[in-house]
C-alpha cells in the first residue's frame, strides 16, 4: 500500500472489483484511449512518512525569515496585527475546517450562523446593510466592485484615485481590460497626499464614469476626507467605491454613514496571518438597491416546513449555479473561513476593544512620527492625516537603508521612492504588536542608517 | 436557530481590553475627519462567551471529520492533519509577503517545487499558483485570450462550453469578455462531436472541458475532440475539478490540453473550508508561458525568487503571490503520497465509485450504464419521492446528501432532473461504503413503508427540512 491516505488492502480492492464485475484496476478505465494513457510512473519524489515531511517542511520554513523574529514595519496593505488565539482555535474545528460549502441547510446551520454574523458584523463596520459572504481578497473586491458600477450605471468607464495599492491598480488592469471597461487616473495633491479634490471635480464635470474608487488610507497612508469626496461625487451621476482598512471604523464614522455607495476592504488585518500574502479575505458590502448586483455568496434567513427560522444560501439567482454566462460573478469556492476568523475577531473585541485596537494603532504610528522627527535628515513629504502608516523621505537610497535595517532583523517599510514626485523614500506601518522599546530601537537604527 | 451573537446581553463590561502599559490613549487628540461619535453596535462578550458561541455552531455543522460526504464534483476526501500543523510554522505563517527576497527564499522554493510537480502530474510545462479557487483559475485561463490579441487574432470571441458543464465555466467565458456557445451530449453521456463540429467556427478562442466530465464520463472521444478544436486554431481549457480520477493514469497535457486548472482543494486534498478558501493554479503549455499570471517562482540554480513576463504576462489575479497557506498543504499532500501513492489514490476513486454504482443499482440506476470514473450519476426517477426529499432523509443516518439538482455544485439539464451525483472518494474504506449502500436501502425501505415520514426529514438536526428553492424571510 503507497502513500498514507489509501485504505484498501489488495484483498479488498479484488473482492471490491468482483462486486462490480470487473477484472482488475485497469479495466476500470478502459475508456481512457491507450495512445494517451501514461506508460511510466510519475516523475515525483517517492513516499515520505510524517516525520521526514515535518522535517523538509521545517527546513524550508527556517529558510524564511519571519515577524516574529524581525520587527515588522511593513504594512501596504497586509499587517503584523495580533490573530487572537480564540480564532485559530475555533476555525481549526473539523466541524467547520472539513465541511464544503453549506449546500445543505439541515447540515449546516452552524456554519450558515457564523457567516450570517460575519455579515451583520461587517454591516456594522462598513455601515452599510448588505454584505457578501466573501471575494477572494481586496484587490478582487475592489474589481468586484468596480463591474457592479458598471453594471448598475451601464456604463463601462470608470475613474481611479492615483492612491491605491499598485496590486490593485494591476488586478483592476487585469481583469477589466478584457471586459472593456476604461479607466482613467485622478492624481493627488503633492501637498497633502490626498486625492486632488480640484482635479477630481473636474474630471466628473466633464466625462460620465460609472464610479468613482478611491482608498482610505490611501497607499501614502494618508487618511481621505471621504465625506468630502463624496460631495463632489454626488454632484455627478457616479458611485461612490471606496477601498478602506476595516479598523479605521474604530475610530471614524463609517463608510455608509460618510455616503459610499460601495464599500471594499482587505479583510486580513481581522484576525488572518499574513501567509506569505494568502490567503486572505476581500470584504464586498453595500446598499439595499444595489444588492442583485452582488457577487457571490450571501447567507439569510428562509423557513423550514415547520415554519421556523432557518439560515440558508439566498439570492443564488445572481450566482453562477444558477445564472451561468449572466451571473454577476464567476465565483464560487470563496474565502468562508476567513469570513468566519474575521467575525470571531470582531466578536472577541467587540465594540470597546476594536476601537482600542484603533487607538493604540494611531498613538503608535503618531509616537514613532513624532520620534522620527527628531532625527536630522528625514522628510515627511505629506502633510495630510494619517493612521498607522505614513512616508518618510531618506536622504538616500531606500534600498541600502531598508538592507541595512534588514540586517538589524527589522523590516523596516516598503520603498516607495520615484513614486508621487517622491526621490528617496518608505512608507512605514505600525500597529499594536511593535513594543515601544522597538519602536525607540527602530528610530536609534534608521537613525545609523541614514547617517 | 442559535442566540445570535448580536442578541447576546452584554456582558457589561464595555471595557477595552486592548491595552499597552506604555502607551495611554486617554486624552490623545485623533486628528482624523469624521471622527465616531456613536457606538458600531458590536458585541460586547467576554473571552469565554466568545468561545462557547462559536464552538455550540461548530456542533451544528458537519465536515469530512464528522463522516461520509459523498458529495458529487467536490471530492470530500481527508485532509490530513498533519499538512494544517505544517502550514502553521511560523516560517510561513508569520511571513509578511513586502519582505525582501532573500528573506524569503523558502516561500519561493515550495512554490517553485510545487509548480515542477504540477508540471509532471498534468503533463503540462508551467504552472502559476495565483488564481485563488478554481474559478479564478478558470478566468486565468481565459484571460489567456491575450494569446490571440497578440497574433491578431482579435474576432475569436466565442467559448465553447458543454451543456453539462459547471456554472463558472459559463460565467468565467463572460467574465474574461467572451461569448458562450453551448455543445451538447449524446445519448452515451459523452460530447456529442457533431454539434462541436457545427459549432466549431473561426470566432471560437476555445472548447473548455471537464474531463472526467461533471456527468462522472471519460470523454472517450477526447484526442478526436483535441484535433478538432487545434485544426480550427482553438484552445483546448482543462476543468481540472475532476482529476482525481486520473492521476497517475493520463494526464491533460497528453490529451491535447493547452491550458489547466486544478482545484487544490478537491484534488490535493486542502480542505474546503465551509467554501473555501482553497487555490486554483493555472497550467500552460510552452507556447503559452509567457502569458501566465505573475509572479510565478522560479530557480537560477542558486535562489528561488519571483518572476514575471513583463511583456506578455496577463498580469496579477489578486494581491500576493496565491494562497500560500493552502498550497503548502497541496505540496505537502503529494510529497507524502508520493508517484504510486497519487496514482492509487485514483484508482480508489475509481473503484469506489464503481462499487457504490453497482451497490445501488437495484434501487437507484446509473444514469448512463457503463463504468464511471470517480464519481457515479444515478437516476432518481425510481425512488417514488424526490431524489431532493430522499437526499435529506440521509442526514439522519450521518450521511451528507450527494449533489443533487439544486444542492450542490454542478448544473443539470431539464432532463436530469432528479439525478444524484455520488463521489465517495478514495478515503472511504469499503465498510464505509457498504454503510452508505445500507442506509440508501434502508431509506428506500422507508419510503416504500411511509413516504411521509420520509419526505419530511430529517428529524435529527436543529431544523426541519427546508424545502427547495425557499423564499428569503426578510
Ligand atoms: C467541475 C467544476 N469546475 C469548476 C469548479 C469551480 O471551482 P472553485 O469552487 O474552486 O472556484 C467546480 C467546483 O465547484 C467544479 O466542480
Amino acid at each position: 500500500m503507497a502513500g498514507s491516505y489509501n485504505t484498501h488492502s489488495e484483498q479488498t480492492r479484488s473482492e471490491m472489483l468482483g462486486e462490480i464485475g470487473v477484472e482488475s484496476i485497469d479495466h476500470l478505465f478502459d475508456d481512457v484511449p491507450g495512445e494517451v494513457r501514461l506508460d511510466r510512473t510519475l516523475d515525483l519524489p517517492q513516499a515520505i512518512s510524517e516525520w521526514e515531511l515535518e522535517s523538509i517542511l521545517k527546513s524550508h520554513s527556517r529558510c524564511n525569515q519571519n515577524v516574529d523574529d524581525f520587527s515588522c514595519l511593513i504594512g501596504g496593505g497586509k499587517y503584523n496585527h495580533q490573530v487572537p488565539a480564540v480564532v485559530d482555535a475555533i476555525v481549526s474545528r473539523g466541524e467547520f475546517l472539513t465541511s464544503y460549502t453549506p449546500y445543505q441547510p439541515e447540515m449546516s446551520q452552524g456554519i450558515l450562523q457564523a457567516l450570517f454574523e460575519y455579515q451583520q458584523l461587517m454591516s456594522k463596520v462598513t455601515g452599510l446593510p448588505v454584505v457578501n459572504s466573501s471575494s477572494y481578497d481586496g484587490a478582487t473586491a475592489l474589481v468586484d466592485a468596480a463591474w457592479m458600477a458598471c453594471s448598475i450605471q451601464g456604463r463601462k468607464r470608470i475613474l481611479v484615485s492615483s492612491a491605491i495599492w499598485d496590486e490593485h491598480r494591476e488586478v483592476l488592469d487585469t481583469y477589466l481590460e478584457p471586459r472593456g471597461v476604461k479607466i482613467s487616473m485622478v492624481g493627488i495633491c503633492n501637498r497633502t497626499g490626498g486625492v486632488d479634490r480640484n482635479e477630481l471635480e473636474e474630471r466628473l464635470g466633464k466625462e460620465e464614469f460609472a464610479g468613482f474608487l478611491f482608498q482610505s488610507p490611501n497607499s501614502l497612508g494618508i487618511v481621505e476626507d471621504v465625506e468630502k469626496i463624496n460631495r463632489i461625487i454626488q454632484k455627478s451621476d457616479c458611485l461612490s467605491v471606496l477601498s478602506f482598512t476595516p479598523l479605521l471604523s474604530g475610530l471614524l464614522k463609517t463608510p455608509g454613514e460618510m455616503g459610499v455607495d460601495i464599500v471594499v476592504g482587505e479583510g486580513q488585518p481581522l484576525g488572518i496571518h499574513l501567509n506569505a500574502g494568502g490567503s486572505s479575505l476581500g470584504i464586498l458590502s453595500t446598499k439595499d438597491c444595489y444588492r442583485r448586483f452582488v457577487p457571490g455568496r450571501i447567507v439569510g434567513k428562509v423557513t423550514d416546513i415547520k415554519g421556523n427560522l432557518a439560515y440558508s444560501l439566498v439570492f443564488e439567482d445572481r450566482e453562477q449555479q444558477v445564472a451561468r454566462d449572466k451571473a454577476t460573478s464567476n465565483i464560487c469556492s470563496n474565502q468562508a473561513m476567513n469570513a468566519i476568523r474575521a467575525c470571531i475577531f470582531l466578536g472577541c473585541y467587540g465594540e470597546a476593544g476594536f476601537a482600542g485596537l484603533a487607538r493604540l494603532n494611531y498613538a503608535k504610528a503618531h509616537y514613532l512620527r513624532d520620534r522620527l522627527g527628531t532625527l536630522k535628515g528625514l522628510s515627511f513629504p505629506f502633510s495630510g492625516p494619517f493612521f498607522n502608516e505614513f512616508v518618510v523621505g531618506l536622504p538616500k537610497s531606500a534600498g541600502d537603508v531598508l538592507a541595512y535595517l534588514t540586517q538589524q532583523s527589522i523590516f523596516g517599510g516598503l520603498d516607495c521612492s520615484q513614486k508621487f514626485g517622491l526621490d528617496h523614500a518608505i512608507l512605514i506601518s505600525v500597529t499594536e504588536n511593535l513594543s515601544k522599546s522597538e519602536l525607540d530601537h527602530f528610530v536609534t537604527q534608521l537613525g545609523e542608517a541614514i547617517r | 436557530m442559535k442566540q445570535s451573537i448580536l442578541d447576546k446581553p452584554h456582558s457589561g463590561r464595555g471595557q477595552n481590553s486592548v491595552f499597552d502599559r506604555e502607551f495611554c490613549v486617554d486624552g490623545i487628540e485623533f486628528e482624523l475627519p469624521g471622527l465616531r461619535e456613536d457606538p458600531l453596535g458590536l458585541p460586547d462578550l467576554t473571552e469565554v462567551e466568545v468561545v462557547r458561541h462559536f464552538t455550540e455552531l461548530t456542533r451544528e455543522s458537519y465536515g469530512v471529520d464528522n463522516g461520509s460526504y459523498p458529495l458529487g464534483s467536490c471530492t470530500m476526501k481527508y485532509n490530513p492533519k498533519r499538512n494544517d500543523k505544517l502550514a502553521a510554522l511560523p516560517g510561513f505563517q508569520r511571513v509578511h509577503p513586502g519582505q525582501p527576497a532573500e528573506t524569503m527564499r523558502g516561500i519561493w522554493r515550495v512554490m517553485y517545487e510545487l509548480q515542477l510537480m504540477l508540471n509532471e502530474i498534468l503533463g503540462m510545462d508551467a504552472f502559476s499558483l495565483q488564481p485563488a479557487a478554481g474559478a479564478n483559475g478558470e478566468l486565468a485561463g481565459l484571460f489567456i485570450k491575450k494569446y490571440f490579441d497578440v497574433k491578431k487574432e482579435k474576432d475569436r470571441k466565442v467559448i465553447l462550453v458543454a451543456d453539462s458543464a459547471h456554472g463558472t465555466n459559463p460565467a468565467s467565458a463572460t467574465m474574461a469578455g467572451f461569448d458562450c456557445r453551448i455543445i451538447s451530449t449524446n445519448e452515451s453521456g459523452t460530447m456529442d462531436l457533431e454539434d462541436l463540429r457545427s459549432n466549431l467556427r473561426p470566432d471560437v478562442a476555445a472548447l473548455m472541458l471537464t474531463n472526467p466530465s461533471t456527468l462522472g464520463l471519460f470523454e472517450t472521444n477526447i484526442t478526436e475532440i483535441a484535433g478538432l478544436i487545434h485544426a480550427n486554431g482553438s484552445l483546448l481549457y482543462y476543468d481540472g475539478a475532476n482529476l482525481n480520477a486520473l492521476m497517475g493514469i493520463v494526464r491533460p497535457g497528453d490529451m491535447g490540453f493547452d491550458v489547466v486548472h486544478i482545484n487544490t482543494h478537491k484534488t490535493l486534498s486542502t480542505p474546503h473550508s465551509g467554501g473555501g478558501p482553497g487555490a486554483g493554479p493555472v497550467g500552460v503549455k510552452k507556447f503559452l508561458q509567457a502569458y501566465l499570471p505573475g509572479p510565478v517562482a522560479d530557480y537560477d540554480g542558486e535562489d528561488y525568487f519571483p518572476s514575471v513576463d513583463k511583456e506578455f504576462s496577463i498580469g496579477r489575479m489578486k494581491s500576493g503571490f496565491g494562497h500560500f497557506d493552502v498550497l503548502v498543504k497541496a505540496y505537502c499532500y503529494i510529497l507524502t503520497n508520493g508517484p504510486d501513492g497519487l496514482k492509487e489514490c485514483s484508482e480508489n476513486a475509481v473503484l469506489n465509485a464503481n462499487y457504490l454504482q453497482a451497490g445501488l443499482r437495484d434501487i437507484i440506476p446509473p444514469v448512463f450504464d457503463r463504468l464511471c470514473m470517480h464519481e457515479c450519476l444515478l437516476n432518481g426517477d425510481l425512488l417514488r419521492i424526490s431524489a431532493y426529499s430522499f437526499a435529506k432523509r440521509l442526514i439522519d443516518y450521518k450521511v451528507h446528501p450527494p449533489t443533487l439538482v439544486g444542492a450542490g455544485c454542478v448544473y443539470f439539464s431539464d432532463d436530469l432532473g432528479s439525478a444524484i451525483l455520488i463521489e465517495p472518494t478514495e478515503t472511504e474504506t469499503k465498510a464505509d461504503l457498504d454503510r452508505i449502500v445500507s442506509v440508501f436501502k434502508m431509506v428506500w425501505d422507508e419510503v416504500l413503508h411511509d413516504a411521509e415520514f420520509v419526505n419530511n426529514a430529517p428529524y435529527s438536526r436543529e431544523i426541519s427540512k427546508v424545502p427547495m428553492a425557499s423564499k428569503e424571510v426578510i
